[in-house]
């Protein structure tokens, strides 16, 4: 039941990404209007990414035992 | 190798396969199977995000917590365990599936994506291994989230199949319950949302990965932490089985392109494609696994 609240954060979590756009972009090829982009995260998604794994150091920093 | 070894494997060629001929029959391009992107999709069709290009309800994902869960059932190995700091879990899928959408994919996509010639996807690897790394850097130090205790009732596991099979009706009914709003369920018009393979395929390939995953514990986090921790390389061959199986079938179906330009859903800026994947691997390790099936609430908790 602990893996069913990991997928149900990972869903919930997709929600939220979408909706904050801090989802990448992918890839594109030039198009009459627009040059070629390599794609990637905006700010927000990076600010997430790097925030994200600084919790994980604290978690895992905190979680020892003794 | 022994008998355990050459099963992972072989799970791993077909799963490798399965992937590709799913991509085949319409799933999106190096995405046949890919447990973030079709969470995500799911996210969407439930209304929970609108991002119009990613909704859809991924029979695959379906397939994937029912066939796991009867397996279970049926090997006798089923158990409601739970309580082991199951808040934190929540957020920690949350943060999970950041470096997911961030990378463009969960750690099995980027297995199909350097099967499919994906260049990206390799420094994304590097970025999941030292993630798995440093996850095992706490592990040793007595990282801990807590033990799960098994429940009185067994009901708290079946949330998840019973849930997946009401989105299977949903799916299979075409109710919506908001015609205003058009959904839910919502669906893509267009993007990658709107490219799926018959439910039938899906839902059918969705159930025999669940089954070779349960069998083998298959996992791609545990693979590498199992390599790094006790040098035991027996997860990693269903990584292996997976590349392989992906690889032979992009070729043969004329689905190989190699390089970092043009690939279909990535991008290419590597600092990204390393954090991202980087941030999936340290969850994943701290976690206990990348929950590859989403049943794994049924057998470990």
């Amino acid at each position: 039941m602990d893996a069913a609240a990991v997928v149900i954060g990972m869903i919930v979590g997709a929600g939220v990404i979408h909706n904050f756009g801090l989802a990448s972009s992918a890839m594109a090829a030039a198009t009459a209007t627009a040059p070629a982009t390599i794609g990637g995260p905006n700010i927000f998604g990076q600010i997430a990414c790097v925030a994200g794994i600084l919790i994980m150091l604290v978690i895992g920093y905190t979680y020892r035992e003794e | 190798m022994d008998r355990g070894k050459w099963l992972i494997l072989v799970s791993g060629l077909i799963i490798g396969a399965i992937a590709v001929t799913l991509v085949k029959l319409g799933n999106p391009p190096n995405m046949g199977f890919c447990i973030a992107c079709f969470e995500r999709d799911i996210a969407g069709a439930l209304g929970l995000h609108r991002a119009a290009v990613a909704q859809y309800m991924r029979p695959e994902i379906i397939g994937l917590v029912l066939g796991s869960a009867l397996t279970a059932l049926f090997a006798g190995e089923y158990r409601a365990r739970g309580g082991s700091a199951t808040l934190l879990r929540f957020f920690m899928g949350v943060f999970m599936m950041v470096g997911a959408l961030v990378f463009l994919g969960c750690p099995l996509r980027d297995i199909l994506r350097m099967a499919g010639g994906d260049y990206n996807a390799v420094v994304g690897l590097f970025g999941f291994i030292l993630g798995v790394g440093t996850g095992v850097f706490f592990l040793k130090q007595g990282f801990d989230l807590g033990r799960a205790k098994i429940s009185s009732s067994p009901l708290g596991g079946l949330i998840m199949p019973a849930l997946m099979l009401f989105f299977l009706y949903l799916l299979l009914k075409g109710t919506v319950f908001n015609p205003a709003d058009g959904g839910p369920l919502f669906f893509s018009q267009k993007g990658p949302g709107s490219m799926h393979a018959a439910i039938a395929f899906s839902l059918g390939a969705g159930l025999i990965v669940g089954f070779l995953a349960q069998r083998t514990r298959l996992c791609l986090s545990g693979g590498i932490r199992d390599f790094i921790l006790i040098r035991d390389n027996t997860l990693l061959l269903g990584f292996i089985g997976i590349f392989i199986g992906a690889l032979v079938l992009n070729i043969a179906f004329g689905l190989f392109k190699a390089g970092f330009a043009g690939q279909p859903i990535a991008h290419s800026n590597h600092i990204w494609n390393f954090l991202g994947l980087y941030l999936v691997g340290l969850t994943a390790t701290l976690l206990g696994g990348v929950p590859f099936t989403p049943a794994d609430s049924v057998r470990s908790g």
